[in-house]
C-alpha cells in the first residue's frame, strides 16, 4: 500500500496526473460557462476532433505551399492553431445563434452538432489519422516548460483567466445572471442573447485549443478523438458542484471535479484495478459526488 | 348543533419565524358558502393551504365532522373529501379534459387505462357541473373559465372514499368575465344544495354580497370579523379588511405642489397577443395567466416629472401590459410614446433602460430577483456596467454601493452576501427597488412599479411608500400598478382607472374616491 502511495505521490506522477486532465480541464472551463447560463454543448468531443483534423490540414496545406527550403517555419504552426480556434469558434457561432436567437434547446443543437462535426470530421481526414505535423506545433502538447508540460500550463491558464472572467468581470455578472434569471435579467437591460451567444463563442474557442492541444500530444489528428469527452466534461463541471439548471457554479469546482475524477483512475490504474470495473466505479463516484450535493441542499432548506 | 364539514381552531401558521397567521378559528358548514375576505397578505392563502393539507399549522386543530384530524400532505385532505381550486390551475397543458380529471387516479385493469370508465366519469363529473366542455380537446385550447371548470370536474371525479366534502377556491373569479363569473356561480349554487360545504376567497366584495353565507375577514394574520353575510353588508366588511394604520397617513404630494416637466406621454397605445406563446416575446408574471388577460386596447396618458401616477383596475384589466410594453418586453401594435419630447420605440427592456427608465415586475420571484445570488449581486445588476472599468468589477465600489443602499432603504439583512431568498418579502422587494436607485447612467427619470407591495408585510410597506415618494420629490416620474385601493388613495397623486384593456378614467383631489374608482373599475 505504500509502495502504492510512493508511486502516487511522486511528482512524475502528479505531473500525469495533471497531463491527463489537461484537455477535459480546459473543455470544463467552457462548458462551466455554459452550463452556468443553463445551457449544456454535447459536442465538445467532436469538435475537438474536427478543429484537431482541420488544423493539421491547414499545416500541411500551408506546410506544402510555403516551405521548400527545409527550414522550420512558424506559419504552419500559426496556420493550424488558427484553424483549430476558428473552426472551434464557428461551432460556437452555430449553437450560439440556434440557442441564443432562435430559442432552440441547447441539448438538441449540441446534440446534432456532435454528429456533425465528427461526420466531418472523419469526411475531412477520410478516415485516416493525419501526421507530421510542424514540431513547433507539437510543441503545444509535448513541451514542457521549467519542468511541466506545455498543456499543464495552458489549462491553468485557460482556469485562470476562466475564473476571472467569470467572478471579476460584468460579463461574468451576466453569465451568472442569465442562468439565475433569464426573465429578471432581460428585465434589467442585459443583452440576454448576446451574453448567451458570447459565451458559446467563448467556449468554442476552448473547444478549439483543446482540440489543438490533443493532436499535438498525438503528434496526429485522429478523426475519433475526444470520443466520449462531453460526458467526462460535463461529469467534472457536476462533480465540481455546478448546477445544470444554471446559475451557480465556478470554474474552481470545475478544477477539483476535473482533478477528483482524473486522481481517481490514476490511483485505480496504479492499484492496477480492472480498466472495466474502473469505470464503475468513477461513475459510482460522479454518483455520489452528485447525490451528495443534493442531500447538501435539501438539509438547508 | 350540526358539526362542521371542516372547523381549523386556534390555527397559528408562522414562515421563517414571521407569524403569517396567529390564532384564527374557522368553521365550514355542509350546504354553505363561506366567503374569506382580506387584503394582499392578509394570511388567506395560508389559512387555504392549511385547510387543504399544504401546510402544517405550527399550532391548533383541525377537525371534520367533529373528528379531529391531521393532514400531512395535500392527499391526505384530498382523502378526506377537500379539494382546493388554487388560482394557477393544476392542469397539464396538453392533456384533454378528461385526461385532466382523472389525473392521478385513472381508472385502470392491470395497470392498462380502462377509456371506458374514464370517460363515464369525466362525463358524470362535468353534467354535475351542468357544464358544457368538450372532453377532448387538450385543455390549452380551452377558455380560462373552461379550464377552471375542468379544475372544479376534477375535484368533483376525486375518488375519495366519502365523496367531495369541502370544495376550496382561490380567488376564482380574478380572471374570469362578469358572464364566466355568474356560470361559475350558478354551479357554485348547486354544488352547495347538494351539501358541499364551500370556501369561497374572493377580493371582490359585491360577489360575496351575492353568494356568500358567512363571511370571515383577517387582516395582518388575524381574524378581525366574521358571520352571516347579513350581519356584514359590504360596506361594513372594508373598515374590518383595510383598517390598518396606512390609510390614516397619507404619502400624496401636497396639494401646492405642481408637477413638473412632461417626461412620458403616451398616446393610443396598444398590444396583440404574441404571435408565439412559448417564445418569450413578453415576460408575464408568473401570477397571472399566459392567456385570457385583456390586451391593452387603447391607453392615452401623461407621467410628470414629480408625480406618482396610479394605474389601478381589476386583475386582467390590462395594466402589466401597458408597463410591458412601455419598456420593450411586450410587441405594441398602435399607439406613440414621446419620452421626454422625443420619440420612444423600445425594441427591449435594454432600450429602455439605457432611456432611463426603470420597471419593477410584479411577481419578484419570476421575473426580479436572482433568488440564490446574494443582495449585493442583486442590488446591483443593472448598475453593474457603472461599477466596472473595463468590463472589471470594482468588487469595493461595488460592495460600498450595495451597503450605502441597504442602508437607505433599511434592508434587514444579516449581511450583503446573504442569497435574496433568504429575505422576507417586504426586504426583497427594497432590494428590487434599490437595483433602480443605485446611481445609474442614464440617471432614473422613470420608475414603473407593478404592484410596490404585494406579498410585503405591513412595516416595509410604508417604508416602501417613503422611498417612492423620495424618489418623486427628486424629479422622477413613478407609475404604480396596483391591485389595493387603500395603497392607490394614500400613495398616488392621480388615479387612471383601467377596464378592459383600456383607460376609462383618470381621477385627481378630491375625485380620487373609493367609490369613484370602483365605479369606473367595474362595467356598469
Amino acid at each position: 500500500m505504500s509502495a502504492l502511495a510512493g508511486a502516487f505521490f511522486s511528482l512524475g506522477n502528479l505531473l500525469n496526473v495533471a497531463l491527463s486532465i489537461a484537455v477535459i480541464g480546459i473543455l470544463g472551463v467552457g462548458m462551466t460557462a455554459v452550463i452556468l447560463t443553463g445551457g449544456i454543448d454535447l459536442s465538445v468531443g467532436s469538435g475537438v476532433a474536427l478543429s484537431g483534423v482541420v488544423a493539421a490540414l491547414a499545416a500541411h496545406a500551408v506546410d506544402s505551399g510555403a516551405a521548400t527550403g527545409g527550414s522550420p517555419s512558424l506559419l504552419p504552426v500559426v496556420a493550424a492553431l488558427g484553424a483549430a480556434l476558428a473552426v472551434g469558434a464557428a461551432g460556437g457561432v452555430f449553437t450560439g445563434v440556434a440557442v441564443a436567437r432562435l430559442r432552440a434547446p441547447a441539448f438538441l443543437v449540441t446534440l446534432a452538432l456532435l454528429s456533425i462535426e465528427r461526420g466531418l470530421a472523419f469526411l475531412f481526414s477520410s478516415g485516416q489519422a493525419v501526421s507530421d505535423l510542424p514540431a513547433g506545433f507539437n510543441w503545444l502538447g509535448q513541451g514542457i516548460v521549467f519542468g511541466v508540460p506545455v498543456p499543464v500550463w495552458l489549462t491553468a491558464a485557460c482556469f485562470g483567466v476562466g475564473w476571472f472572467v467569470l467572478a471579476r468581470t460584468t460579463w461574468g455578472r451576466w453569465i451568472y445572471a442569465v442562468g439565475g434569471n433569464e426573465a429578471a435579467a432581460w428585465l434589467a437591460g442585459i443583452d440576454t442573447r448576446g451574453v448567451t451567444l458570447g459565451t458559446y463563442v467563448a467556449n468554442g474557442l476552448l473547444v478549439g485549443l483543446a482540440g489543438a492541444v490533443l493532436t499535438a500530444r498525438l503528434g496526429a489528428a485522429v478523426p475519433n478523438a475526444g470520443l466520449g469527452y462531453e460526458l467526462d466534461v460535463i461529469a467534472a463541471v457536476v462533480v465540481g458542484g455546478t448546477a445544470l439548471t444554471g446559475g451557480r457554479g465556478s470554474v474552481l469546482g470545475t478544477l477539483a471535479g476535473a482533478v477528483c475524477i482524473g486522481t481517481l483512475d490514476n490511483a485505480l490504474n496504479l492499484a492496477n484495478v480492472d480498466p472495466y470495473l474502473q469505470r464503475v466505479v468513477v461513475g459510482v463516484v460522479i454518483l455520489l459526488a452528485v447525490l451528495g450535493e443534493r442531500l447538501r441542499h435539501r438539509g438547508r432548506t | 348543533m350540526t358539526h362542521a364539514a371542516l372547523a381549523a381552531a386556534h390555527i397559528t401558521v408562522r414562515y421563517a419565524g414571521v407569524v403569517a397567521l396567529r390564532d384564527v378559528t374557522i368553521e365550514l358548514h355542509p350546504g354553505a358558502i363561506h366567503a374569506l375576505v382580506g387584503e394582499n397578505g392578509a394570511g388567506k392563502s395560508t389559512l387555504m393551504r392549511v385547510l387543504a393539507g399544504a401546510r402544517s399549522p405550527d399550532a391548533g386543530t383541525l377537525a371534520m365532522n367533529g373528528e379531529a384530524v391531521q393532514f400531512r400532505t395535500p392527499r391526505d385532505a384530498h382523502r378526506a373529501g377537500i379539494r382546493m381550486i388554487q388560482q394557477e390551475l393544476s392542469l397539464v397543458p396538453g392533456f384533454s379534459a378528461t385526461e385532466n380529471i382523472v389525473l392521478g387516479d385513472e381508472p385502470s385493469r392491470w395497470g392498462i387505462l380502462d377509456r371506458r370508465a374514464t370517460r363515464a366519469r369525466a362525463e358524470r363529473a362535468i353534467d354535475g357541473l351542468g357544464a358544457s366542455i368538450d372532453l377532448d380537446t387538450p385543455v390549452e385550447r380551452l377558455s380560462l373559465a373552461q379550464r377552471q371548470m375542468v379544475e372544479i370536474a376534477k375535484a368533483l371525479a376525486a375518488d375519495a372514499p366519502s365523496g367531495l366534502r369541502v370544495l376550496i377556491l382561490d380567488e376564482p373569479t380574478a380572471i374570469l368575465s362578469a358572464h364566466e363569473t355568474d356560470a361559475l356561480h350558478a354551479r357554485l349554487v348547486v354544488l352547495r344544495s347538494r351539501g358541499l360545504a364551500i370556501l369561497y376567497c374572493s377580493h371582490r366584495l359585491d360577489e360575496i354580497d351575492r353568494l356568500a353565507d358567512h363571511v370571515t375577514v383577517l387582516r395582518d394574520g388575524a381574524y378581525v370579523g366574521g358571520g352571516t353575510i347579513r350581519e356584514f353588508p359590504p360596506a361594513t366588511l372594508i373598515p374590518l379588511m383595510v383598517g390598518r394604520a396606512i390609510e390614516r397617513r397619507s404619502w400624496r404630494a401636497p396639494a401646492e405642489m405642481v408637477p413638473g416637466s412632461v417626461l412620458l406621454e403616451v398616446d393610443r397605445l396598444a398590444t396583440a397577443p404574441p404571435p408565439a406563446p412559448h417564445r418569450r416575446a413578453r415576460v408575464r408574471p408568473s401570477g397571472a395567466p399566459v392567456t385570457g388577460a385583456t390586451d391593452v386596447v387603447e391607453a392615452s396618458f401623461v407621467l410628470r416629472a414629480g408625480e406618482i401616477v396610479g394605474l389601478v383596475g381589476l386583475v386582467g384589466a390590462g395594466r402589466s401590459e401597458v408597463a410591458l410594453a412601455l419598456i420593450g418586453a411586450m410587441p405594441r401594435t398602435a399607439g406613440t410614446v414621446t419620452l421626454r419630447g422625443a420619440p420612444f420605440r423600445p425594441r427591449s427592456p435594454r432600450d429602455a433602460v439605457r432611456a432611463g427608465i426603470g420597471f419593477v415586475p410584479e411577481d419578484r420571484a419570476a421575473s426580479a430577483l436572482m433568488p440564490r445570488d446574494s443582495v449585493r449581486v442583486n442590488t446591483t445588476l443593472v448598475a453593474l456596467r457603472g461599477l466596472a472599468r473595463a468590463g472589471v468589477v470594482n468588487r469595493a465600489r461595488e460592495r460600498a454601493m450595495t451597503h450605502q443602499w441597504v442602508e437607505a432603504l433599511r434592508i434587514k439583512t444579516p449581511s450583503i452576501e446573504t442569497p435574496v431568498r433568504r429575505l422576507s418579502g417586504g426586504n426583497q422587494q427594497k432590494v428590487v427597488l434599490a437595483r433602480w436607485l443605485v446611481a445609474g447612467d442614464p440617471p432614473l427619470s422613470v420608475l414603473i412599479v407593478d404592484e410596490p407591495t404585494r406579498g410585503v408585510d405591513v412595516g416595509a410597506r410604508t417604508e416602501i411608500y417613503d422611498t417612492l415618494r423620495d424618489l418623486a420629490t427628486n424629479h422622477t416620474g413613478v407609475l404604480i400598478i396596483t391591485s389595493d385601493l387603500v395603497e392607490a388613495m394614500a400613495l398616488c397623486d392621480r388615479l387612471l382607472v383601467m377596464r378592459e384593456g383600456r383607460i376609462v378614467g383618470e381621477l385627481t383631489g378630491a375625485d380620487q374616491t373609493a367609490e369613484r374608482v370602483a365605479s369606473l373599475m367595474v362595467p356598469s
